[in-house]
């Protein structure tokens, strides 16, 4: 009995969250804008991965479908997959440091410092890399955040949640001043981009966003356990052998990074980050042994979801931030009413 | 043996020294107990000790060899410290957070192997709280939690064991129990244990050696039978104590109760 609610449930449900976004991406594939049916969409599906293989070329590539499975919907599901996993992967990574269940990238104003790195490369330096700006103010924002929230070498909670805003804030500003300033072509496609979506998916940008993926999550996927004690608070950590500073600086690193690049492809997206952490160590635990993977494969999975009603619920395309914030907020008063001090921690 | 030689401590810009010369010396196998009132600088010579504050004049020495130049991080290897109680933000089980004492062990890329789980619950069995390995931290009473953060500190496997106040929180038959467990420990793994406890009693029933803080020095030191005596725990503690011999044992009570 004891091995079986030790063991085996835990691991029944971890399966089911790592397998989550394969389930859900496949699904996604059969449903779109464009009417194509079950069977067409397989055979499109299998067609392509056989030539592939076989590298034989029929022409069925030249049929529209085709180009709407392989280069619209693949590429799509991929691109929400790679994004809400970084999102979810630094938001647990931001929980455990700030050990402060109320953050994620968005809340600490990253998204914001982001998208204004992206807005600055796309308006006026086109010379550097969305990316590259991207990740600069994202530093730049935990680091306002952090030095605002500091009181006495220690991270209170709420402070920390209010310098995000202040941050936050501040960024956004940033961005509609550039709105305001550059030239109304470029102006069109930052207005689009900003409002966190995934019309513009394509197979580089899937390159782009798993590469920031494997660079960002990669390394936190390996130092993960350190997280639990890192959780513990500074001190703590120190006195069992962490060298905080360091493990700090390089956490942070890489969660910025792969935030970085997810909004420097789709733009700012909120919520996710927030709450599938949250839903895992509700369905699972909080060692972030498990943790980690799962945060990213479910917010993969969560991100999955969303886009495909983003995609489905009208004629044209919602932003799917607002189908993460719709889906979100009544989410987290759930958690907040429901889960009180576990969720919450104290 | 655990050596602290001529330590002074202040905060820099402040005037006046919050430890002044203390001199402490703690045998291996042995509970060495540190009394004194709130704000005589007990905390404070746990964060010097354990390098968490590392800029006082003075030596730590463990095993003959000064610690003083290493850090918070590399003084783990010295000592575990176990303390007063643990806020942790998330709900992790007794097990994660007993496996956390292995941090040290642990290398950056990587999580902690099956020797470093079976520590954690061989220490767990030690302590008789095996039974709940897979309970929610957040969720045990007091007893049990100082319980779990004791294991934690015993896997780190230190030779010197630093216990800020283990009693506190507790109600009276925890304390003991907490208090029998750490001496059965110290001796069966000849550990150097130092803890911090506001009750004179418990020092009298469990400590080999007491050493008295008073504003920031050592009012006094020695063997329990010895040392707690009326005139001393008045002093230190500035009000009218009665010492009473019961079974070769020191009880101490307050001089004037009603």
């Amino acid at each position: 009995m004891k091995i079986l609610s030790y063991r085996l449930i835990p691991s029944v449900k971890i399966l089911i969250v790592l397998v989550a976004p394969l389930v859900f991406g496949f699904i996604s594939l059969f449903t779109g804008a464009y009417d194509i049916s079950f069977g067409e969409v397989l055979r499109l599906l299998l067609y392509g991965i056989s030539s592939v293989l076989s590298a034989d070329q029929i022409n069925l590539q030249v049929i529209p479908e085709y180009g709407i499975i392989w280069d619209l919907r693949i590429p799509r599901v991929f691109l929400s997959f790679i994004v809400g996993a970084s999102l979810a992967g630094a938001g647990t990574v931001f929980q455990a440091i700030f050990k402060n269940p109320l953050v994620d990238p968005y809340i600490l104003g990253i998204s914001a410092g982001a998208a204004f790195g992206c807005a600055i490369s796309i308006g006026f330096l086109e010379v550097i890399p969305v990316q590259v700006m991207a990740f600069i103010f994202g530093v730049l924002a935990v680091f306002i955040a952090f030095v605002l929230a500091r009181t006495q070498g220690e991270i209170s909670r709420l402070p920390l949640v209010l310098s995000g805003v202040i941050v936050s804030a501040l960024f956004t500003s940033g961005v509609s001043m550039i709105k305001f300033l550059i030239d109304p072509h470029r102006l069109q496609s930052i207005v689009y981009w900003l409002m966190g979506s995934f019309t513009l998916a394509d197979w580089k940008g899937v390159k782009t966003g798993l590469l920031g993926l494997l660079l960002g999550m990669g390394p936190v996927f390996l130092m993960r356990w350190r997280l639990n004690v890192l959780s513990l608070g500074e001190e703590e950590a120190k006195l069992l052998g962490i060298n905080v500073k360091r493990d700090r600086f390089l956490f942070i690193g890489f969660a910025i990074l792969s935030v970085a690049v997810a909004t420097s492809l789709c733009g700012i997206i909120g919520w996710v980050g927030l709450i599938v952490p949250h839903l895992i160590r509700m369905f699972i635990g909080a060692d972030h042994k498990i943790l980690v993977p799962l945060s990213i494969t479910g917010g993969g999975a969560f991100m999955i979801v969303a886009d495909t009603i983003a995609r489905n619920l009208t004629s044209f395309d919602i932003p799917v931030g607002i189908i993460t914030a719709i889906l979100g907020a009544p989410f987290f008063v759930y958690l907040m009413k429901r889960g009180g001090k576990e969720a919450w921690g104290k | 043996m655990l050596q602290v030689i001529n330590l002074y401590f202040r905060h820099s810009g402040e005037k006046e020294d919050l430890l002044r010369d203390v001199n402490i010396q703690a045998r291996e196998g042995e509970v060495t107990v540190l009394l004194g009132p709130n704000g005589a600088g007990k905390s404070t010579l746990y964060k010097c000790i354990s390098g968490l504050w590392r800029d006082y004049r003075g030596e730590v020495r463990v095993q003959d060899k000064p610690v003083d130049a290493l850090s918070a991080e590399k003084r783990s290897k010295f000592f575990s410290v176990v303390p007063q109680g643990q806020d942790l933000s998330f709900p992790y089980t007794v097990r994660e957070v007993v496996v956390m004492g292995r941090a040290q062990y642990v290398g950056v890329f990587s999580t902690p192997n099956r020797e470093d789980y079976d520590k954690a619950e061989e220490i767990l069995e030690l302590l008789g709280i095996q039974h709940l390995q897979h309970k929610v931290y957040l969720k045990i009473s007091g007893g049990e939690r100082q319980l779990t953060l004791l294991a934690r500190a015993l896997v780190q496997e230190a030779p010197v064991l630093i216990l800020d106040e283990p009693t506190t929180h507790l109600d009276f038959k925890n304390q003991i129990s907490i208090m029998r467990h750490i001496k059965r420990i110290t001796l069966e793994r000849k550990l150097v244990t130092l803890m911090t406890l506001h009750d004179p009693n418990l020092a009298s029933f469990f400590a080999d050696k007491v050493f008295a803080l008073k504003r920031g020095t050592i009012l006094w030191a020695g063997i329990p039978n010895e040392v707690l005596t009326e005139t001393n725990l008045s002093e230190l503690y500035e009000i009218d104590i009665k010492v009473i011999n019961h079974n070769n044992l020191r009880i101490i009570i307050p001089g004037e109760v009603k």
